[in-house]
């Protein structure tokens, strides 16, 4: 269901890609971006025919700024030529322009408590990048307080569900949308922010074990040696590992 | 509309009771646009619904428990379902109501109409700015940027050539971003859609809106409300009753 025209990332300078064959949906994405890594997921679990067209987000190429103003991934583009952008609205989009394997509940309220869940964890991102990108010890270990109280809101949401996902006892949505982040807190060195949340290890687990999840997973070394790169603002970052 | 309160419970008020069965409560307050949206597609959508409203600057102990943020509008079922965050009561009301429905079927219909609700984020908390701003000297950057996020949303209805922000039928995006617009005259904006005659030209079909007009904001109450909302004041929420 996946074809890969080329994992090499497009730059400045890169010719427009043609149109999306029928039968197809693209996706622009970059190896280890985490909100397009959301849309991966969703287009994997669903068993959704797909392309996907990496942009070097250090050196964008002037094209991709017609597919999305932004300049930001993930973004889809059908055969008739729409463009969906923002990870969620991508998401949601799969998941109702493809009915087979259902992964939002079809009950409104049900379907808004998985919404409900999704702005709990809206903070986790932000800090998380924060935290890369902050030097100073002291200034961590105050943001670090802050990703733990927000995680433990993550983890009380499945200790009253007593469930093993954020959804229910399958995996589902929500489930997606918040892994990529979960995924790196090894390699962020911020796996210490899980030990006090033993349904969070456990859902953490569980994921793993997913074989959408783990067809995607990317390996803690080369995810550092992205990240290093994408720190410094090199343009090679977005290929590492290739 | 039946039942509900008009004026604002606060601390130490008793708990409301189960919502009866036929209805839906919501919890709100009069000034909230957050709140608003949702009292929009509630009587859109012709859904019997009860309003309590919360004093926002005093608020009762038990409201927490229908919302851990203490934050409005909250929805409450006769079944003791509680859905929060105004986005997701909006979504939830259309799709546990199916008459009159006011988001599109079509996915990517739907999908434009949410890629238009992001173009509109900036836009709140820039009032709440100029809201918040005494000496109006500062507020050249602040308008620089309203500006600019009021040329996005131009741009929106230039290309498509529509009247509303999801075609020539008021839906869903309208009512999710109308309250904002109101609050331009009370904050002396009216002149930054001078230069976004689309968007002038909506917000005059909008307050010809029978559902809009049927839930008015006047400029002098809200003023009102701002000038003791920024004091704190436990008054501000029921400024005008």
């Amino acid at each position: 269901i996946f074809i890969c025209t080329a994992a090499r990332s497009r730059g400045k300078g890169s010719a427009l890609p043609g149109p999306v064959p029928e039968g197809l949906i693209r996706v622009y994405s970059m190896r280890f971006c985490l909100y397009a890594q959301s849309t991966r997921l969703v287009l994997t679990a669903k068993g959704i025919r797909h392309e996907v067209i990496n942009i070097n987000l250090k050196n964008k190429p002037e094209w991709f700024f017609k597919k999305n103003p932004s300049g930001l991934v993930p973004v889809l583009e059908t055969s008739q030529g729409q463009l969906i952008c923002e990870s969620a609205i991508t998401c949601e989009y799969l998941d109702e322009a493809y009915p087979e394997k259902k992964l939002l509940p079809g009950d409104p309220y049900e379907k808004a408590c998985q919404k409900m869940v999704f702005e709990s964890f809206s903070k986790v991102p932000p800090l998380i990048s924060r935290i890369l990108r902050t030097q100073n010890k002291e200034d961590c270990s105050g943001l670090k307080e802050e990703l733990h109280k927000e995680i433990t809101k993550l983890e009380e949401v499945l200790t009253d569900k007593k469930t093993t996902f954020f959804g229910g006892n399958s995996l589902s949505m929500i489930d997606y949308l918040i892994w990529p982040w979960f995924e790196r807190l090894e390699a962020l060195e911020l796996n210490e922010c899980v030990d006090l949340t033993p349904a969070l290890k456990l859902w953490m687990a569980a994921m793993k074990k997913d074989p959408t999840v783990s067809s995607l997973l990317t390996d803690m070394k080369t995810f550092q040696g992205f990240f290093n790169l994408y720190l410094q603002n090199s343009p090679e970052a977005c290929d590492y590992g290739l």
